[in-house]
């Protein structure tokens, strides 16, 4: 950069180049935008309100009243008739005793900067509750210019035993697991993938675009869009409005030129369906192609929890890793959590909190990856166990600062450090009473010290209860 | 080129292209200001969204229909201010992260463009809506100035007060720059 030349024009120059990036065209923004405006002025508009007099207003009561009836006896007497919408089918796919979803998704890739057709895998997902899961997980290696490497994997649990097999059908990888572990794991897959896989982020927004049969079924037809940085998500569901739950799931990204580029798509999914137990263990017969399958140490007891990390970030100079967060109330949740140990000043004890922050995070709305979390929630914290030890772990309660239910929110654990910076995603796993009880003392028999007192339900409730009640900051 | 008070009328009877039109002339501006208030592109993109859909739905409240670019940038600034609250509370609320200020000098920043806009970002607020508004209207730039409350003299002699600072900053980023590089090798 120089100014010697003419100093006028060259800083007419520069600043051109300055201004070059914000002048570029975002045809996904633009048409987002216009969109969005669409959207609004289709909402219907509140109709100005004549002016009534006494007995008319007593008539629009009673006629309330008589509709409020019907509608209460019909509703109770039969279902059939009664239409769902999308409003609750993350609460819905949370409630289903099981679930078997399939499709395909696709793997954009690029040769050098041109852009090549997707990739197209299998992909699945089936859920026995309780304890029991098959779910394929898909891995891609890029080669400069070449086409990428897909590695397939398919995890299955049947409540006792968990197998890995690669795409091969070749087993990598089994153990024996609790009855506790497999109903945290299934849950994980329960609560995560598939409300995730089925509806996008948490809370997205879907608008119904009309009717469409699927699978000789009368379905709504839904739509939502999730405008991000570089393009817009396009999501579409097929509801069958007799049950509220999808019948087929199609995603993609909507490029410039207006064309979907597909991400995945459910094509079969069967919902409380009874599903055959092979589906989620490995046999003899079944798989024929496994090469042996390894001995499940049958004689030894597993570990009543596996306690491997589920996400770890950091740098050479810090890390920190989380294990699992579970839902103590519908405003607070425990999160698991360490670090490496805190640089102490002298003569004071290390702050195991600096450089960490905890948000919660609506995905459809925020972007807890940035630099700044827009659109996160704060949280507050209560410290249940401090560890003071970088391999042991901690037990943070935390609630929203706004006094708010977490919702559909995903919980954050950011980590700064001057040479690097991890955000580690969390979901506040929910359990019926009984199971996060039992969850609860055998974590705590498996992470904390023996003379630690019983970090009891009751003892947890009643502290979430306060933290969230604290007057919004 | 339509004026901004013909395109207002059109959006307001339901016109989608006059919604773009607006779109595609204010877009660069919004998002300089955007940019100056969050200091990240990507977060600026995500509220540029925002600010349009809100000024464009709200329009009816506009009483000058030729002032649709004052409008968006004063919607722009209070989604800043926001955002800037936002972010303030969120880093209060776990703990000052960074043991030392951010440098006045971008340190990473070694291309031309990045350091032009770090430049532009520390002019003082009026001096930098004159540059952002000469640089990044084009034919509108008018129409901006007249929205703003800018006279024509009154806007180049801010514009021209804007460029002679730009000028000393920018050489005085250039030496620093320089220095830099020598001291590497």
């Amino acid at each position: 950069m120089t100014l010697d030349r003419n100093p006028d024009t060259e800083l007419d120059d520069l600043l051109r180049g300055g201004y070059a990036e914000l002048m570029q065209n975002r045809p996904g923004q633009r048409q987002a935008v216009l969109d969005a405006l669409a959207d609004t002025r289709r909402a219907p508009q509140p109709l100005p309100r004549p002016a009534r007099i006494r007995w008319q207003r007593w008539a629009l009561v009673a006629a309330c009243l008589v509709a409020l009836f019907a509608a209460w006896s019909w509703r109770t007497t039969s279902h059939e008739g009664f239409a769902y919408g999308i409003e609750d089918v993350p609460q819905r796919l949370a409630e289903l005793q099981s679930f078997r979803l399939r499709g395909w998704q696709w793997i954009p890739w690029e040769n050098g900067k041109k852009k090549q057709p997707p990739l197209r895998v299998p992909m699945e997902i089936a859920v026995q509750r309780p304890g029991k899961f098959r779910n394929t997980g898909t891995g891609i290696s890029f080669h400069q210019g070449q086409k990428p490497t897909i590695h397939q994997s398919v995890a299955l649990c049947d409540g006792k035993h968990q197998w890995v097999l690669d795409s091969d059908n070749k087993l990598k990888f089994t153990r024996r697991v609790s009855r506790l572990d497999a109903l945290l794991r299934t849950e994980l897959i329960a609560q995560i993938a598939a409300r995730i896989a089925v509806l996008g982020p948490p809370d997205a927004h879907y608008r119904k675009i009309g009717k469409e049969e699927q699978n000789g079924r009368s379905c709504d037809l839904y739509e939502g869009r999730f405008p991000g940085a570089r393009d817009i998500t396009v999501a579409r569901v097929w509801i069958d409005p007799k049950d509220g739950l999808p019948v087929r799931v199609v995603r993609g990204q909507l490029e410039a030129d207006g064309t979907l580029t597909p991400a995945f798509e459910l094509t079969d999914v069967a919902i409380n369906v009874p599903l055959p137990d092979e589906l989620f263990r490995v046999d003899d017969g079944v798989h024929p192609q496994v090469l042996g399958t390894p001995a499940l140490h049958e004689e030894t007891d597993p570990p009543v929890l596996d306690l491997t990390p589920t996400a770890a970030g950091g740098g050479d100079d810090v890390q920190c890793e989380v294990w699992q967060s579970l839902r103590i109330s519908d405003k607070a949740a425990l999160i698991i959590w360490r670090r490496t140990a805190p640089r102490a000043k002298t003569d004071e004890a290390p702050d195991w909190l600096s450089g960490i922050s905890m948000f919660a995070s609506d995905l459809s709305t925020s972007n807890p990856f940035g630099p700044d979390s827009h659109g996160a929630r704060e949280l507050r914290h209560h410290w249940v166990y401090q560890s003071n030890a970088a391999d042991h772990w901690n037990w943070s309660l935390v609630a929203p600062a706004d006094g708010k239910p977490l919702g559909h929110a995903e919980l954050f654990l950011r980590m700064e450090a001057p040479k690097s910076r991890a955000t580690l995603g969390l979901t506040p796993l929910a359990f019926q009473e009984n199971d996060l009880r039992e969850l609860l003392h055998a974590a705590q028999t498996s992470m904390l010290p023996t003379n630690v007192p019983e970090v009891s339900l009751p003892y947890l409730q009643a502290v979430a209860g306060k933290l969230a009640s604290s007057a919004p900051r | 080129m339509e004026d901004d008070a013909e395109l207002t009328r059109r959006i307001l009877a339901g016109d989608r292209e006059a919604a773009g039109a607006i779109y595609d002339r204010y877009a660069p501006l919004v998002r300089a200001v955007l940019l100056d208030a969050t200091g990240s592109l990507p977060e600026a993109d995500e509220l540029l969204q925002e600010v349009f859909v809100r000024g464009l739905t709200q329009l009816s409240q506009l009483r000058r229909p030729d002032c649709v670019a004052a409008w968006l940038i004063a919607i722009a600034r209070r989604q800043g201010k926001d955002f800037r609250r936002r972010s303030g509370r969120q880093r209060q609320r776990f703990t000052a992260f960074t043991d030392h200020p951010a440098p006045a000098i971008p340190t990473a920043a070694t291309d031309a463009a990045a350091l032009v806009r770090e430049a532009v970002r520390e002019l003082p607020e009026r001096e930098r809506m004159a540059v952002h508004i000469h640089y990044l209207c084009g034919e509108s730039a008018e129409t901006a100035r007249q929205a703003l409350g800018l006279s024509q003299s009154g806007f180049y002699k801010l514009l021209d007060r804007a460029r002679c600072r730009l000028r000393a900053r920018l050489l005085e980023l250039e030496n620093i720059d320089d220095s830099r590089s020598q001291s590497r090798h």
